[in-house]
């Protein structure tokens, strides 16, 4: 149910950065979910489709790509992967605490249209 | 009108294939964790020990949380910022008990953010040199993610809800600092393993503290207080 409140959380940081992208539509919007943290990708692009009416992104698709969980495991001195808190090192078995990668959210980047500049390219030949 | 970019030159051609990537590079939390921070300095400030409790709806932490207030009111004074998504029956309960306590109502959310406890700080509780706990909204998810600016995280799991909720709820069982064990009383009917619930707790934290109490019976509290007073004294020392 926190993701209609991530979902609040772009569109603002959005509205705030609109000035970057002038007044041109978005087309699409990227977010970087880690595989850790407890946010689902499927109610996060719901909420978002629900909420972008009448805003900055009525235009954008979200787009979600995924981090995958990394831990570093001190008894063997290596990296690992670490799927879910509950993972163990592949060769020793033992816990994995140091987490690397894998349990955060952020606003990558967004698409805009830019027909201005395909004029100008054309322009050009 | 152009439908594609939405500017109203006629001289250049539109397109939706021509695009342009504009990074933004922003942590979503950045601004809840900001506003932790700023409430965390608030806390320090005033010396106020700040506890966030969390556990499923029903697991008895306003009744825990009234029983404490009341066995330590002559040794620390208290204040609750209490979270529920509508009414006020929790901050009543407290009132009828004389406690300072504050009521957040989060309405459409499932948890409480550091925004919401910022402006509960507006309110003043009139608090200082004091432990504030803040009851958040009961719910096993949402509310791990969100810092409040507090200096531990406690959570409480009823013994009737099962002793698997570890397993099941791993992102709000390993951010905590101590794990309550709650309605005791009620062991013998309900089938929890205690030892099973410690195993589970402790391959997300191995270091994690447990205590098992019950505060409708008041059996078991002592150990409870002394640790709460413990970390509320260590926080002031840290603070001077």
């Amino acid at each position: 149910m926190h993701e209609l409140w991530i979902a609040r959380r772009i569109l603002t940081i959005l509205d705030q950065q609109k000035a970057c992208f002038d007044h041109q539509r978005l087309k699409s919007v990227l977010v970087e979910i880690g595989e850790l943290i407890a946010i689902e990708p499927s109610s996060l692009l719901f909420s978002f489709d629900v909420i972008k009416k009448n805003s900055i992104a009525e235009s954008a698709t979200l787009f979600i790509t995924l981090v995958l969980g990394q831990a570093w495991c001190d008894h063997c001195q290596k990296k690992s992967r670490m799927p879910n808190y509950f993972a163990t090192c592949p060769i020793c078995q033992q816990m994995l605490s140091k987490i690397i990668q894998g349990e955060s959210i952020h606003l990558k980047n967004v698409e805009v249209y830019s027909c201005v500049e395909f004029a100008a390219v054309n322009v050009k030949k | 009108m152009c439908g594609i970019c939405g500017c109203e030159r006629q001289e250049i051609k539109h397109s939706d294939e021509q695009t342009a990537l504009i990074s933004i590079e922003q942590d979503i939390f950045l601004k809840n964790n900001q506003l932790a921070k700023a409430n965390k300095d608030y806390f320090n400030a005033k010396d106020l020990c700040t506890f966030n409790i969390m556990s499923s709806p029903g697991s008895g932490k306003t009744t825990l949380l009234t029983q404490t207030i009341i066995d330590l009111k002559a040794q620390k004074d208290f204040g609750v910022l209490v979270g529920d998504q509508h009414t006020d029956e929790d901050a009543k309960d407290f009132h009828k008990n004389g406690i300072k306590a504050i009521q957040i109502n989060t309405g459409r959310t499932c948890h409480l953010d550091a925004h919401q406890v910022s402006h509960a700080l507006d309110k003043t509780l009139h608090l200082a040199n004091a432990i504030l706990f803040i009851e958040n909204v009961g719910n096993l998810v949402c509310p791990a993610l969100f810092h409040l600016g507090e200096h531990y995280r406690i959570a409480l799991l009823s013994v009737t809800e099962g002793d698997n909720k570890p397993l099941k709820y791993p992102d709000m069982f390993r951010c905590i600092d101590l794990l309550l064990l709650t309605k005791m009383d009620l062991l013998p009917y309900v089938n929890f393993n205690m030892d099973r619930c410690a195993d589970f707790m402790r391959r997300l934290k191995p270091d994690v503290k447990i205590l098992p109490l019950s505060a409708t019976h008041e059996t078991s509290l002592t150990p409870w207080y002394e640790w709460l007073l413990e970390k509320a004294n260590a926080a002031l020392t840290i603070n001077h």
